[in-house]
């Protein structure tokens, strides 16, 4: 990013229409998982099974669930979860990754070779295992899950990383300064990693969404495990309803994480585009899928 | 000839590396579960005595090492190797019939909308992949059965079951929705990144040419397009294993099949770690020889690649 032109990214940024869509969505659902319980909790944590499966009602705009528990409430607390577990979950993952990803580009022949031999490694073990394998040993933690998320997705950002170091690595700018007796340290500060920040982006993305999608599953599956429960643990205690008539049980939890990764996708896709400089979007289709 | 089988060995030395790590790592796991063993195994008959024979025959005063290896020995235990065979089967199943259908799709799909690029439709359907790929599996597969097997009762809602003189097209039948599921969740990212490569090899030169020599832009496509857009795909499909075992995993649970997945999660739900550890080496095992298969094909497909 060129300092002379640091207002204008921000000022095409607030152009994107999608970027505002994904920003509502965004501020919607931490509004809604975090401030909603404040106000709204009307029997969400007390089982009573003699209103169970209620049809929506002035009481409970969306019913109650298998337990009887007033379901939007349950909804409310059920993304808490979901949205800051998922966010640190990748923020962890594409740090380390960022970082091992710059050291296996920027390093020694030794050092390159062994990032990226663990990096294939770690890639090859899928992480709903180990996570159910890990959380049955330690006991069910949502700091141990962003924990081993991080410390098993870090290789998909790193590979990124990599390739887009090794390519800047060779590229005349990047040479100049090396000739005008630049450093290590500061060619990769003012140089490498400035050109990596849409690399970065689009793979937090990536790892966001599959971060989402990999505590979903776990709790899903896991649900037998215990807390912390979120909008999968009440897909599975409600499955039965769904033959029963109660499909927004299921079908409105599903929809949640869906619209989470979504807010966060088009965001996402709205900064990279304002901060590349080669990929103009229109302000007024602004349409960077 | 040669240069490839060194290049084989040396993967192959690779994998057996690879595992040897995920087998430490399971090992020090599972050796880190808190209680005293034979304590435990003894319950009220306990005394000092017992405690210290069975302790020994157990083994777990030995060295770490020492225990390592014994553990390994056991998992290759004939009857033990056996039950582990019958619950990898139906996962390979899943896995290459979902795998193969999500290939088929995504193909279809990007070659589709390579050659609609820009059009409404190309990117209705983009949106429609994009959104599979954001909702979870097991929400697919729950929907997938309360529309095809509830709604419309035209199908099973549960998976096959291993019962000895099942036939054959009540086996298809109830394979059907797991693997509609598991193609569904795979297709998303699988289309979107056929869709670049094809885009990429749209602009090469040699397609030009054969724009040029007056060739349809189906022809195009399917001719001069798709076959080097095939080489990234096997990459991507090696790749993407350890992700559709997470979604196996939730199908086999949803579809109440029996496989690596749902015993992984009967075996923790069970406190049977020993199990637990077994099943994600061979979990591990799978992905890796998955993906060893994949750049196997990966250096037969592309005649660039030379080994030297």
């Amino acid at each position: 990013m060129p300092r002379l032109a640091a207002a204008a990214p921000w000022r095409r940024l607030s152009g994107y229409p999608l970027f505002w869509t994904g920003m509502g969505l965004f501020c919607f659902l931490l509004l809604f998982a975090f401030l909603g319980p404040v106000f709204y909790h009307r029997d969400v944590d007390t089982i009573n099974v003699a209103q169970s499966l209620l049809p929506p009602s002035w009481i409970f705009p969306l019913g109650t669930d298998v337990l009887g528990e007033n379901e939007l409430g349950r909804l409310m607390i059920g993304g808490q979860v979901p949205i800051w577990s998922g966010l640190l979950a990748a923020f962890g993952a594409t740090a380390l990754g960022g970082v091992l990803g710059v050291v296996g580009g920027f390093g020694g022949r030794i050092v390159r070779s062994v990032t990226m031999r663990v990096a294939d490694g770690v890639l090859g073990v899928p992480q709903v295992v180990v996570v159910l394998l890990i959380e049955s040993i330690f006991g069910i933690s949502t700091w141990l899950l962003v924990l081993i998320f991080a410390l098993t997705a870090w290789p998909l950002t790193a590979r990124l990383i990599r390739a887009e170091t090794l390519a800047l690595r060779v590229t005349p700018f990047v040479d100049a300064a090396r000739a005008q007796g630049a450093g290590q340290m500061r060619l990769i500060r003012r140089h490498v990693l400035p050109n990596l920040f849409d690399a970065l982006v689009a793979t937090f993305t990536t790892q966001f969404t599959n971060a989402v999608l990999v505590i979903a599953i776990t709790s899903f599956v896991g649900a037998g495990l215990g807390p912390p429960w979120n909008w999968a643990t009440m897909i599975n205690a409600n499955q039965d309803a769904l033959l029963s008539g109660q499909w927004w049980l299921i079908v409105l939890p599903g929809l949640l994480f869906a619209l989470l990764v979504v807010s966060v996708y088009l965001m996402a896709e709205a900064v990279r585009a304002a901060f590349n400089p080669q990929a103009q979007m229109s302000g007024r289709r602004g349409s960077p899928a | 000839m040669n240069g490839f089988l060194r290049y084989l060995m040396g993967r192959a030395v690779q994998l057996l590396l690879t595992l040897l790590v995920v087998s430490a790592a399971t090992f020090l796991l599972l050796h880190m579960l808190p209680g005293n063993l034979p304590l435990e195994m003894l319950g009220r008959q306990a005394t000092p005595a017992r405690v210290r024979l069975l302790a020994r025959l157990l083994g777990v005063n030995l060295p770490l090492a020492t225990q390592y290896t014994r553990w390994l020995g056991l998992l290759f235990s004939p009857g033990d190797l056996r039950e582990v065979l019958s619950v990898t089967l139906p996962t390979l199943e899943l896995l290459s019939l979902g795998g193969g259908a999500a290939l088929l799709t995504s193909l279809g799909l990007a070659s589709l909308q390579a050659r609609l690029r820009g059009s409404l439709l190309d990117r209705a359907l983009g949106i429609v992949a994009y959104l599979f790929y954001t909702l979870p599996s097991f929400w697919v597969g729950l929907m997938l059965v309360w529309l095809f097997a509830d709604m419309l009762p035209w199908l099973p809602a549960t998976g096959p079951r291993p019962v000895p003189g099942q036939d054959v097209l009540s086996w298809w039948l109830r394979m059907i929705l797991p693997v509609a599921t598991l193609a569904l969740a795979t297709v998303a990212s699988w289309s979107t990144l056929f869709r670049a490569a094809i885009e990429d090899a749209l602009r090469s030169d040699y397609v030009r040419t054969a724009r040029a020599k007056g060739l349809s832009e189906r022809q195009v496509v399917r001719r001069h397009a798709l076959r080097p857009a095939a080489l990234p795909v096997i990459t991507v499909v090696g790749m993407s294993l350890p992700t559709m075992f997470n979604n196996v995993v939730a199908i086999e649970i949803v579809f109440s099949m029996a496989g690596l997945g749902s015993s992984l999660v009967g075996a923790i739900g069970g406190l049977q770690y020993g199990v637990a550890g077994y099943l994600v080496l061979v979990i591990a095992a799978v992905t890796a020889v998955g993906s060893l298969c994949a750049d196997t094909l990966y250096a037969f497909a592309d005649p660039r690649i030379q080994f030297a």
